[in-house]
């Protein structure tokens, strides 16, 4: 085994502690040896020793392409390093699916959009809808939630207006398209709304995520989580839920012997007796400010979110499923063939009917705004 | 081109046009009923009405200040009144009626074969104007010739025209054949086209006519370096939909994203609202030598591309008709579609080739518009490059016309310079090296492809003839498209819309209609 020293890490290329970087970057100026030179001396300024040069790529007139290798000076301590993170116990479709029968009485109401002038939906339709993302099912699918998906082109007013109309308890905002920080005015623009606003309840869980959202930037911006790329519903759902009953004081009911969803280890960590003694907390949620001055010695010792699961790395093919008959329109990809084909049927039928109510009572009262 | 390599069943094709014609047809007459708001302002734009007062286009100014009742007689009717009565030239009089100096329901009666003498020859002016644009262009064209196919399509998105120009001609000089000018995200939303050159957009560039010029420019320029015709791109969709074509076919774009669903079911527009735009802003384009591109690899980001192949060539069917409907012969139809299959998926890219070669023998003649990953691109520009670089294969092995490039950074923001280098590098060497693969290549008959050809067929002709049923308005408001439902009156834009009168007097609509019949 390789003994890094966490105190000065540095990048690793070829042996340890070599600290060998790749980067690649464009020069507004036409490919010349004068260019190279130019993009050499740059890297050099970025921190860089030895840099190379191995690509200069001439694109069009007046601009030229490099790739760039170099060793970094600089180290990191390692052992320093504290990162906000959504520090709670994961649990996935089906643990929560029992875990919220056993402990919740309604439907948890969430609704989301993406806001703003961004009008890109893959990020709340991959949270939300029934379908759900990588195989782990969306939020429309949980029977214990009304999850409502307003897509896309509202303002923030509208969300909020919508959020007390349906009596919301969380809302999830997306930003996935923006430029020169357009996400950021519009998130700070959506908690000035809502500090002013009366109606909403003080449990109201606000939720962000993005490809350039992290949980330490929801917090910066007054929201109660931030979840970037890769991030899986049920990662969204559990901390939906977990907000949910510690912001009502409620206790977690013991599983029963025959709903063995939950792994030990899991429950103890939901019982933990920090969750309840952070309740003071809250009492002042409604600011949304109280998480900057949170005590960094909290992060500690927690679950660490489940990693997103690359694509590509996955072992397991995902098989097709064999026919395509009319039946299986709404089931869900990306399950194993049986489960999907009997829980798909009854979904589907919930999901249509819930879908048209949720419809009826979306698409009225904005009509030709 | 050999396009019958599935051995597809030609009757069901048949059969499923035959459907789609069907279901077409009832929206059809609504549409032959009803006029809109947007298309009065582009009746007048095509007049030569093309100045604003205040930001606020007189088009609009003239449209909005005229009462609705009045506005069923179209807006033609009352502008050419005006005409006659005031004698004025048509850019002047827009301007006092658009700055309430003058009132076009105060103006006296004149006879009405004066009236519609005076307009008609305003109309038959601005056609003369899109004719002489599309000459030009189409001369361009083949004078400097046009890249081989799959044409290489990239986008320019900064917000700064400037910007976007130096972006645009730096791809083309790397092989780009088309550039794109994404807009503003919430320009479709708005009712009117803002007016002169901007520099300050969200997610893209606002789409004006003055910025039209300022990039149609700059591509003849690097078009003629570069030694062929580059054709330029930009959106007629949304509550403009005809506004933006009228420009877009003066300042001689070559090709507009025009959907006859797509802002009903991922803008939210009203579906009268877009019905009725979508089928004057065809008629514009057709007579213009535009090539339209439908939306329908769109339905892929919401539901799986896999199981709901049969959705988007059911859609491209229906897209079809509507077209035909305005005129637009199959060479201007390009339809969409993408690829946009999960990567874990076993056996996942014989799929994806099924479905871009079985769109292929389906509409031989239509320069169809294959659209790249998105919805699996993760940041990881790395991978992001190898599904891109699959994207590619599939284009060229199954002779699309039409390759929208794909990005590695994807899902992370908008291309960077480098990014559309990177992407167009590796579409270089892919076209150039498997070139004429597709004429080498036939599909085993009994093999997983062609089956699979042949179930997407199969689920479309079944899901048309269950719209056929539901009819078209109703299919939508189910969410039998997308995923996604839309109420029949819901949606924005659909105060514009309104019933014809008896004396409805359009014309521009008569001559537009009169070249295809």
């Amino acid at each position: 085994m390789l003994k890094v020293n966490l105190k000065k890490l540095k990048a690793y290329g070829d042996r340890l502690d070599d600290g060998i970087v790749q980067l690649s970057f464009t020069l507004p100026v036409s490919a010349s040896p004068e260019a190279k030179e130019a993009a050499r001396r740059y890297a050099e300024g970025l921190g860089l020793e030895k840099v190379s040069i191995p690509a200069m790529e001439p694109m069009g007139e007046g601009f030229a392409y490099f790739v760039a290798y170099g060793y970094a000076k600089h180290s990191i301590d390692f052992t320093k390093i504290r990162v906000p993170k959504v520090e709670i116990p994961q649990m996935d479709y089906s643990e929560l699916k029992d875990y919220m029968a056993r402990n919740i009485d309604r439907q948890i109401v969430v609704i989301g959009a993406a806001t703003g002038a961004d009008a890109h939906t893959v990020g709340i339709d991959a949270i939300m809808n029934m379908k759900g993302f990588g195989g782990d099912y969306g939020l429309e699918r949980y029977p214990l939630m009304k999850a409502i998906n307003l897509r896309s082109q509202l303002t923030n007013q509208q969300l909020i207006d919508k959020a007390a109309e349906l009596s919301a308890d969380a809302i999830l905002i997306s930003q996935v398209v923006t430029q020169r920080e357009s996400h950021i005015k519009n998130l700070k623009e959506f908690r000035d709304l809502i500090k002013k606003d009366k109606r909403l309840p003080k449990e109201l869980v606000t939720i962000i995520g993005g490809p350039r959202i992290d949980h330490a930037l929801a917090l910066k911006l007054g929201f109660d989580a931030g979840f970037g790329p890769g991030t899986k519903p049920s990662q969204v759902a559990s901390f939906i839920v977990h907000e949910y009953m510690k912001r009502r004081g409620l206790r977690e009911k013991q599983a029963t012997v025959e709903t063995q969803a939950q792994p030990a280890s899991q429950r103890t960590e939901i019982n933990a007796p920090a969750l309840h003694s952070e309740k003071p907390r809250h009492e002042h949620h409604h600011a949304g400010k109280h998480h900057g001055d949170r005590p960094r010695g909290e992060e500690r010792h927690t679950h660490k979110p489940r990693q997103a699961v690359h694509h590509a790395a996955t072992v397991t093919p995902n098989k097709p499923p064999e026919a395509l008959d009319q039946n299986t329109d709404t089931l869900p990809a990306a399950v194993p063939q049986k489960k999907r084909r009997r829980r798909g049927r009854r979904g589907g039928r919930r999901h249509r009917k819930r879908r048209e109510k949720i419809n009826a009572a979306t698409n009225t009262p904005e009509s030709g705004s | 081109m050999a396009y019958r390599k599935l051995n597809l069943d030609r009757d069901k094709i048949d059969q499923c046009r035959d459907i789609a014609a069907r279901i077409v047809s009832p929206v059809q007459k609504y549409i032959d009923r009803h006029s809109t708001t947007s298309i009065e302002r582009s009746v007048l734009r095509i007049f030569g009405i093309e100045d604003a007062h205040l930001e606020m286009p007189h088009a609009n100014l003239i449209v909005d200040r005229l009462d609705r009742d009045r506005l069923r007689k179209g807006i033609a009717h009352w502008f050419g009144r005006a005409l006659v009565h005031t004698k004025l030239d048509a850019k002047v009089l827009a301007k006092k009626l658009a700055t309430d100096e003058l009132r076009l329901e105060d103006i006296p009666e004149v006879p009405e074969e004066h009236a519609r003498r005076a307009a008609r020859e305003l109309a038959e002016a601005g056609l003369r104007r899109l004719d002489e644009a599309r000459r030009k262009r189409d001369g361009a064209a083949s004078n400097l010739g046009i890249g081989p196919q799959p044409w290489k399509y990239l986008i320019v998105a900064t917000g700064n025209i400037y910007d976007d120009c130096a972006q645009a001609v730096s791809a083309v000089a790397t092989g780009a054949d088309i550039i794109a000018v994404i807009r503003t995200t919430a320009q479709s939303l708005l009712d009117y086209v803002p007016d002169g050159i901007t520099t300050e957009g969200f997610g893209g560039t606002l789409a004006t006519q003055a910025n039209f010029r300022v990039m149609r420019t700059a591509l003849d320029e690097a078009g003629r370096k570069a030694g062929r015709h580059i054709r330029l791109v930009n959106y007629s969709s949304g509550l403009c939909m005809s506004e933006i074509a009228a420009m877009a076919a003066f300042e001689r774009l070559d090709v507009l994203l025009n959907d006859s669903m797509y802002g009903i079911l991922f803008r939210d527009i009203n579906m009268k609202r877009t019905f009725v735009d979508q089928y004057f802003s065809r008629l514009i384009c057709a007579r213009s030598g535009i090539i339209i591109n439908t939306g329908e690899d769109n339905y892929l980001t919401t539901t799986d591309a896999y199981r709901n192949a049969h959705h988007v060539l059911t859609s491209q069917f229906i897209n079809e008709q509507f077209a035909l409907n305005a005129n637009l012969p199959p060479e201007q139809m390009g339809l969409g579609h993408a690829f946009e299959m999960d990567p874990t998926l076993e056996d996942g890219f014989l799929y994806e080739l099924a479905q871009a070669q079985m769109i292929r023998e389906i509409f031989p003649r239509a320069p169809i518009k294959f659209m790249p990953p998105t919805k699996f691109m993760t940041g990881d520009i790395m991978f992001g490059n190898v599904l891109d670089t699959m994207f590619n294969v599939c284009g060229i092995i199954t002779e699309q016309s039409i390759q929208l490039l794909g990005i590695p950074t994807e899902a992370m923001h908008n291309p960077h310079l480098q990014d559309r280098y990177w992407a167009l590098k590796n579409a270089n060497y892919i076209f150039q090296n498997l070139r004429h693969i597709g004429d080498e290549i036939s599909f085993n008959p009994n093999g997983k492809i062609a089956r699979r050809a042949h179930t997407v067929l199969e689920n479309a002709h079944k899901y048309l003839r269950k719209i056929e049923v539901m009819g078209l308005m109703k299919s939508i408001s189910k969410g039998m498209f997308a995923e996604i439902e839309r109420a029949e009156d819901g949606g924005k834009g659909l105060e514009g819309v309104f019933q014809k009168d008896r004396a409805y007097f359009n014309p521009v609509l008569d001559l537009l209609k009169e070249r295809g019949s």
